[in-house]
């Protein structure tokens, strides 16, 4: 049996299975679009440490200690701010009224 | 904005809230000066003080200030004589003694007016402010001066036993 297709009988079949399932007429540029959706989602694609991070930070745990820990951070830096500033104004007035503690 | 990176934003968002709100919570709750706020900031800051008494403060203190320049500007001559007199001696002479009890005069006068003063400060102040500002003027000024004393007296390194 020969494997070579007849030219007039391929496009002969080609022809009929058109008339068997009709297609609609594809809009304009719909390959490059599907192409471009491809590529997006391809570069849309999460690194893995980004989900990792994700997963250990939204531990409840952990994310509670977290909090816990940076209010705690921000009290005592804003307690030693706040302190410092009070000593150096202190420091400011008294070396104004007080001519033994003058600046030279 | 994909989902887990916008979780993160949200995460790193309400932590940098949580540490901001707990850093200016925690300064203004430890009464903290604002920057350039002058000498008469602390006053205001520490012992709650409201305008009108800031006022008669502000008068007060700028009457002080050039009695208190004044005051500098003797000691710093004094020292200048005593240092001179020292200058070259190998003991105790007539002139140092004399240059050391103007010094001992000169620093009580400073001191009286000094206390004064903080004495006219802390009755422009409400009774309870006023009696803490003379407090902790005393500690700051007198107590400085008596705290060097005692610390050449505290010890046993000079008593013979």
């Amino acid at each position: 049996m020969s494997d070579e297709v007849n030219p007039s009988e391929d496009a002969r079949l080609r022809a009929r299975l058109r008339e068997a399932h009709p297609a609609d007429e594809l809009p304009p540029g719909f390959k490059n679009a599907v192409w471009r959706r491809i590529e997006q989602t391809n570069e849309n694609e999460q690194p893995r440490w980004i989900d990792a991070v994700a997963v250990w930070l939204f531990r409840p745990r952990f994310a509670l200690a977290s909090l816990a820990a940076v209010m705690l951070l921000g009290t005592l830096l804003g307690l030693a701010a706040g302190d410092a500033s009070k000593d150096s104004a202190q420091a400011l007035y008294v070396m104004a009224v007080d001519p033994f503690q003058k600046q030279p | 904005m994909r989902s887990t990176t916008f979780k993160l934003v949200v995460v790193a968002l309400v932590i940098l809230a949580a540490f901001a709100a707990c850093y200016f919570g925690a300064r203004w709750f430890s009464a903290a000066i604002p920057e350039g706020g002058g000498e008469l900031a602390w006053l205001q800051t520490e012992f709650r003080l409201g305008d009108g008494e800031m006022q008669r403060i502000r008068q007060l203190h700028e009457g002080y200030m050039p009695k208190c320049e004044e005051m500098c500007a003797r000691i710093a001559a004094k020292n200048g004589e005593l240092n001179a007199a020292l200058g070259g001696a190998t003991n105790v002479s007539a002139e140092v003694r004399q240059k050391l009890a103007e010094v001992a005069v000169l620093r009580a006068e400073c001191q009286a007016k000094m206390l004064a003063h903080f004495y006219e400060v802390s009755h422009a102040m409400p009774p309870a402010q006023g009696a803490r500002y003379l407090a902790e003027m005393k500690r700051l000024t007198l107590g400085l001066h008596a705290r060097q004393e005692e610390s050449m007296t505290g010890t046993n390194a000079h008593v013979r036993p």
